[in-house]
């Protein structure tokens, strides 16, 4: 007979400690934002500062990780970036996860006429090139941090819609809500203490790997133009700055560019890890 | 598909700042008796779905507008930028495959050898990789410093003949199928170490194949098929990635249009590139669906 783990938070925390990638990357992952919230404590420089007699300065004494084109400190600004960075990537998802969620989970409920058209409609959205739709709204509004965030909840919200609907549609069929059917429980009861409890952890996991996703759209909008404006920066716009500069002082865009490359990497792994852990089957 | 036309011409109508004032921006001061007649002239003063009917009964007939800068038809200027984006497109399909699924093979064959190890951390590094970045790493590595290949530019075959385009596209094709690999090595993996469990592969070794030839005749042909599905819906991702693409190497493609369209605010442009995409999205997915059933026998439309 097979010995399920039960889940119990001291058995996920256990299995959480088993997986190696889970604590390995989800301590990357506080470091990070750690950096970014404690910014204005590490950072050793004034971000928007210029150093005029010390621009494109290679990494050295002073400057870790050298000065960009104006002179500014690349530590400094990539610790303030990525508190926007940050902020964008988590609120979005946070976002598209309150409207996407509640959307999929009704509509897989409801079934039928209703369900059709809410998907048509959901496939609709999906069918837009994601960077393409986020870069024209956050352009056309005229681009701040607040549209950055709204045009990529735009572009996440019906991903969630449909995972969530996927995982309604499993959960409907068990016999534990149609026991609960049986004994009367109206739509709303279903979907908040039946449905919703029993998808919490996959969509948690598909949120986080989200998040990653988020960083590289927003990262790209910013490349692209319409993201963040100077002097505030994002990592994708730091980027951008340092594209011209690739040839005399490749380091400023280099050092964004791996900043976001670890933060989408350990967001990445640890939603992989997390969905060994909630599953029951994996054996850790 | 209806849904589609409606929320690519929400996208521009329903944001504030409307083409006149977008227009008159340049000039300063502008009569505004001028905005009047011109908002006239663009037939802004109607009802919203009054609009949406004519545009739409204009797009019907293939008409999307005219420019509002260069005041060309937008299905011109589309179908000049049109044949980058597709040969953009199609190479980083093409490449993903070639070299996706041979590694994909090789790691699937002997899961947690130290080959599938090494392709597992190259893939979660991959996925994670924002793609301009990457696209400029290359750009330095291989133009910059080692001075093999141009860093920007398109070549089309009667400027530079086959050579020269190909010298110009394959840093772009790199950059753009990075992500693609990387999904069709996983993929291909995973369908790998499934199928060679299977009993139709251990009587083939049983009755003597050699392991290549069980590998390439049996195998490959299961794990093949939802591959070009993935394909086939992958191409959305990959239309937002040749606009990245394409304003990183300059290619004048339609994301090149499009960037410059949203920037100038020329409406028409932005609208005609965004359903443009759209339309291809959706058709690379009922084309993925069809192949899908001719490859497949057991699966059955009604």
């Amino acid at each position: 007979m097979t010995d399920y783990p039960s889940d119990r938070p001291s058995t996920l925390r256990r299995r959480f400690l088993r997986t190696r990638t889970g604590p390995l990357f989800g301590g990357l992952l506080t470091l990070i934002v750690a950096a970014a919230i404690l910014a204005p404590q590490l950072a050793p420089h004034d971000p928007v500062r210029q150093y005029l007699d010390r621009t494109l300065a290679p990494p050295g004494a002073g400057f870790p990780l050298g000065t960009d084109d104006l002179g500014r400190d690349l530590l400094s600004r990539l610790l303030y970036g990525g508190r926007v960075t940050l902020l964008a990537a988590f609120v979005s998802v946070g976002v598209a996860t309150l409207v996407g969620l509640p959307v999929g989970m009704v509509s897989g409920m409801l079934g039928g006429q209703g369900d059709v058209w809410i998907m048509h409609a959901i496939n609709a959205l999906l069918s837009f090139p994601s960077v393409l739709l986020a870069f024209a709204i956050s352009a056309l509004i005229g681009p701040s941090l607040a549209v950055v965030v709204l045009a990529i909840s735009i572009v996440f919200a019906p991903r969630m819609a449909r995972f969530a609907r996927g995982q309604t549609l499993v959960v409907r069929e068990t016999p534990f809500m149609e026991a609960a059917r049986a004994a009367g429980a109206s739509q709303g009861r279903l979907i908040f203490r039946h449905v919703l409890p029993n998808i919490t952890a996959p969509v948690l996991v598909e949120a986080s790997l989200g998040v990653g996703y988020a960083a590289l759209i927003e990262a790209s909008i910013s490349f692209l133009g319409a993201g963040i404006q100077p002097p505030r920066s994002s990592w994708g716009l730091m980027i951008k700055e340092g594209f011209g500069y690739m040839d005399s002082a490749p380091w400023v865009a280099i050092a964004p560019g791996a900043a976001i490359l670890l933060l989408t990497l350990s967001v990445n792994l640890l939603g992989d890890a997390m969905r060994d852990v909630f599953d029951p089957k994996v054996r850790l | 598909m209806v849904l589609v036309t409606l929320a690519a011409f929400m996208l521009v109508t329903l944001l504030p700042g409307d083409a006149v004032s977008a227009l008159l921006a340049a000039a300063e001061g502008a009569d505004p008796r001028i905005e009047e007649s011109l908002r006239l002239q663009f037939g802004l003063d109607r009802p919203f779905a009054v609009r949406y009917a004519q545009w739409l009964a204009r797009l019907a007939v293939g008409d999307l507008g005219r420019s509002l800068l260069s005041r060309q038809p937008v299905l011109d200027t589309i179908l000049a930028r049109l044949p980058v984006t597709i040969i953009l497109t199609a190479g980083a399909i093409l490449l993903s495959l070639v070299i996706g699924i041979p590694l994909g093979l090789l790691a699937g064959v002997r899961p947690n050898s130290p080959a599938d190890r090494l392709l597992s951390g190259l893939a979660a590094l991959g996925v994670a990789t924002p793609s301009f970045w990457l696209g400029i790493l290359l750009v330095f590595v291989f133009a910059q410093s080692l001075g093999w290949l141009p860093s920007f530019g398109y070549r089309s075959l009667p400027e530079g003949g086959l050579s020269e385009m190909l010298r110009h596209m394959l840093l772009p094709w790199l950059t753009l199928s990075a992500a693609r690999i990387v999904e069709v090595v996983r993929q291909v993996r995973s369908g790998t170490a499934e199928i060679m469990t299977q009993d139709f592969i251990r009587t083939a070794r049983a009755k003597g194949l050699p392991d290549r030839l069980v590998l390439w005749r049996h195998a490959l042909k299961n794990v093949l098929v939802p591959v070009i599905t993935v394909t086939g819906l992958a191409v959305g991702h990959l239309l937002s990635g040749a606009v990245v693409v394409e304003v990183i190497f300059l290619l004048p493609g339609m994301g090149t249009l499009v960037v410059e369209g949203v920037l100038q605010r020329d409406f028409p442009i932005t609208q005609g590139v965004v359903l443009a995409g759209a339309t291809a999205t959706i058709a690379a997915s009922l084309v993925a669906d069809v192949l899908y059933g001719l490859l497949d026998p057991r699966v059955r439309y009604d």
